[in-house]
């Protein structure tokens, strides 16, 4: 990783956490931001499959299917950012669904990599446990909105710290001898 | 390639090239190693772990796929699955964020195939048997490319298998199923492939998951359309190449013996392989998942010795026990050593020609 | 392999290709449409307020005004489905012409249509908008996409047929 790419990380994963806390502190309010920022990943990931498009997929057997998507995520994006009435029971059962899903993968790998005889099964464990119990209290706090904004919250918590984490590790230098 | 090829077969080339019954046994092991020496087991061994040649499909799924995970992908891959033929490639209206992928596209004859033979000179019979899984694998694995990337190794559902029959060529449509857990059906052409997805760098991505185990099957002739050729079909005739890459090892190896001045691209042993060649190519095109048995038997009838099977277990105690100064002496430490010389000679050759995907390589 | 890589055979390839993705991106896309007319009218405050003002008359009890608002949402989904199925007709029959199953190219004619009705409404997005200029570039950028597909499925049908004669008069 270039400086640079270090230095950019650390600022997003800084303002992820930044982020976080403010819905932590104001809930009511957060719960706006929450929809504000599922707007801007989608319009950001709409930008960048059209970039996909024109600089790589464009050359590619089938890669039209490119630019049809990331226009579709785009006005995804930009619709969800001018939307003023999203009942909350949207937005939680789209985290009751990301965080069940995310669980049962992370359990998965955690099997197979206890089957190899790998040490960082009970990681593996943990975090799917963890995935699971979001993903349960999102479901018993259902008619409270403020639990979409602090599941929501933890979880860009957790992805902040673990960009820093990345963004500190060594690149690896290669020596010919 | 499978262990048919990377074992047996390896351990009958090393033979016919002039090696030792005992010298073709550690060149094959060392060959077939080199799809098993992943992270987990280095570091249950308390080896370095740069040394790694493979990454086990668990490995994988935890792989990060930002630049630095990326990098590490391709470092290993590229290194030794799908060993570049071209990096100074050209494609006319390309970006350099393509050409980079492009660039990568496995083949073999290329530029780095006589550097990775040229590096096992003079070298202990693990590099001989590094280099001699590389050299399989770039008939094998050609025009795939050993990094993440949904715009060279995707594929469509155009792929057929090619039969010859008495009335001709014919063509018979090869169906794709993504179950690991079944064998693939040869009998009514089902064979299993990673699944699609978009996202240009996720593992699905890497090498010739798209097309399943076809390219490791010696026996198949297969037509194919390749995301990367602009809408041509590509044939890929395994029992050529495969015949092709068992010729090209024979001579690689008799360079490395010293039997040979130089070992140059496009050159194979043919007139030594010559008198077994029916055999061989019998066994390469029996229709079967895997050659083991025949191979095993050839090899056993040229020696006339036993060839044992592969033990994943047979040099760990050796390493595990000697002291820290001892372990480059071991099978293993000389092993590793071949194995980290080899990826930073490709992945500096990568770096120098302007492509990142490998990271900052300092030499 | 030859006859498999020459010219005609590899355009025909990428006409196909680009034909069946056409067909497939303009069904994606009139689903989203119809998706976000429901999002719109369910999400968004002012417009289901537009919406309901427009047929609200207040001469009429609640039930009778319950009742009309009901029926106006019930005619304009199935105004946007059958758009929607319309559509998806399109998409369809340009996939089973790629795919050889279909010969006429009568969808075509309805593709040709909506492409010119989707220019012809672009300037309108200008002119008096209600809405932000993030909104108006991505409705203009869904309807430029549109009009291209349906532009990319008139055109790869009929290099797809021009192929189809010329080999078929060359066997001749």
């Amino acid at each position: 990783m270039t400086k640079l790419q270090r230095i950019k990380e650390i600022i997003w994963g800084l303002m992820m956490i930044l982020a976080a806390l403010i819905m932590l502190i104001v809930p009511k309010e957060g719960y706006d931001f929450v929809i504000a920022i599922l707007s801007l990943v989608y319009t950001v990931k709409g930008i960048n499959t059209i970039i996909y498009y024109f600089t790589m997929a464009r050359f590619m057997v089938g890669g039209k299917n490119s630019l049809y998507m990331g226009i579709i995520l785009l006005d995804f994006g930009i619709l969800t950012g001018t939307l003023t009435d999203v009942p909350h029971y949207y937005v939680l059962l789209y985290l009751i669904t990301l965080h069940a899903f995310s669980g049962v993968v992370e359990i998965l790998r955690s099997l197979e990599a206890k089957r190899y005889g790998a040490r960082s099964w009970k990681l593996k464990m943990g975090h799917g446990m963890l995935n699971f119990a979001m993903s349960a209290v999102c479901i018993i706090f259902m008619k409270q909105m403020p639990v979409a904004v602090i599941v929501y919250a933890t979880a860009l918590l957790y992805s902040a710290v673990l960009r820093i984490i990345s963004a500190c590790r060594r690149t690896k230098l290669v020596f010919i001898q | 390639m499978q262990e048919d090829f990377h074992y047996y077969a390896t351990y009958c080339a090393a033979f016919l090239a002039g090696y030792s019954h005992q010298e073709s046994l550690q060149i094959c092991y060392s060959a077939q190693f080199v799809d098993l020496c992943s992270k987990t087991l280095l570091s249950k061994l308390g080896a370095p772990l740069f040394a790694a040649t493979t990454q086990l499909q668990l490995e994988m799924m935890d792989a990060r796929t930002d630049i630095i995970g990326l990098q590490e992908i391709t470092r290993i891959w590229a290194s030794f699955h799908f060993l570049p033929k071209d990096l100074y490639a050209k494609k006319e209206k390309r970006t350099k964020r393509y050409l980079s992928k492009y660039r990568l596209i496995c083949g073999p004859n290329g530029d780095l195939l006589k550097k990775t033979v040229d590096l096992a000179k003079n070298k202990p019979l693990q590099s001989v048997g590094i280099a001699m899984h590389v050299l399989a694998d770039t008939w094998a694995h050609s025009y795939f490319a050993g990094t993440p990337s949904l715009v060279i190794n995707n594929t469509t559902k155009d792929f057929y298998e090619v039969c010859s029959g008495p009335d001709g060529e014919s063509e018979r449509q090869i169906r794709f199923r993504h179950n690991p857990s079944e064998p693939d059906d040869l009998e009514n052409d089902i064979f299993t492939n990673s699944l699609y997805q978009r996202n240009e760098n996720t593992i699905m991505n890497l090498g010739h998951g798209r097309a399943g185990h076809l390219p490791d099957y010696s026996f198949i002739t297969y037509r194919y359309l390749p995301a990367w050729d602009d809408y041509k079909m590509i044939e890929k005739n395994n029992p050529s190449d495969y015949y092709h890459a068992f010729c090209q090892m024979i001579c690689a190896m008799q360079y490395l013996r010293g039997d040979r001045q130089t070992f140059e691209t496009e050159t194979y042993a043919f007139e030594t392989a010559a008198p077994y060649e029916e055999r061989i190519r019998d066994i390469i095109g029996k229709r079967q998942l895997s050659a083991s048995p025949d191979w095993k038997r050839f090899g056993e009838e040229l020696s006339g010795e036993v060839i044992e099977d592969f033990d994943l277990d047979r040099y760990q105690e050796e390493y595990i026990s000697a002291s820290r100064d001892e372990k480059k002496d071991t099978y293993l430490g000389k092993f590793f050593d071949g194995a980290i010389a080899h990826k930073g000679m490709v992945c500096g050759n990568i770096f120098r020609s302007g492509n990142m995907l490998t990271g900052f390589v300092a030499v | 392999m030859e006859k498999k890589n020459n010219l005609d055979e590899i355009n025909l390839r990428r006409y196909r290709k680009n034909l069946t993705l056409s067909g497939q991106g303009y069904i994606a896309f009139s689903v989203w449409t119809c998706m976000k007319l429901f999002m719109i009218y369910t999400m968004r405050r002012e417009d289901m307020q537009s919406l309901i003002d427009a047929v609200n008359v207040e001469s009429y009890d609640e039930v009778a005004q319950t009742f009309v608002f009901v029926t106006v949402v019930v005619v304009l989904s199935l105004i946007a489905l059958t758009s929607v199925l319309v559509h998806v007709g399109i998409g369809i029959s340009a996939i089973k012409y790629s795919c050889g199953t279909k010969k006429k190219r009568g969808f075509l004619v309805a593709a040709g249509f909506f492409m010119i009705l989707n220019i012809i409404g672009i300037p309108g997005y200008f002119i008096n908008p209600k809405t932000g200029l993030d909104t108006i570039i991505a409705s203009v950028s869904v309807d430029l996409t549109l009009a291209y597909i349906l532009f990319d499925m008139i055109y790869c049908t009929g290099k797809i047929r021009k192929i189809q004669q010329s080999a078929s008069e060359e066997e001749q």
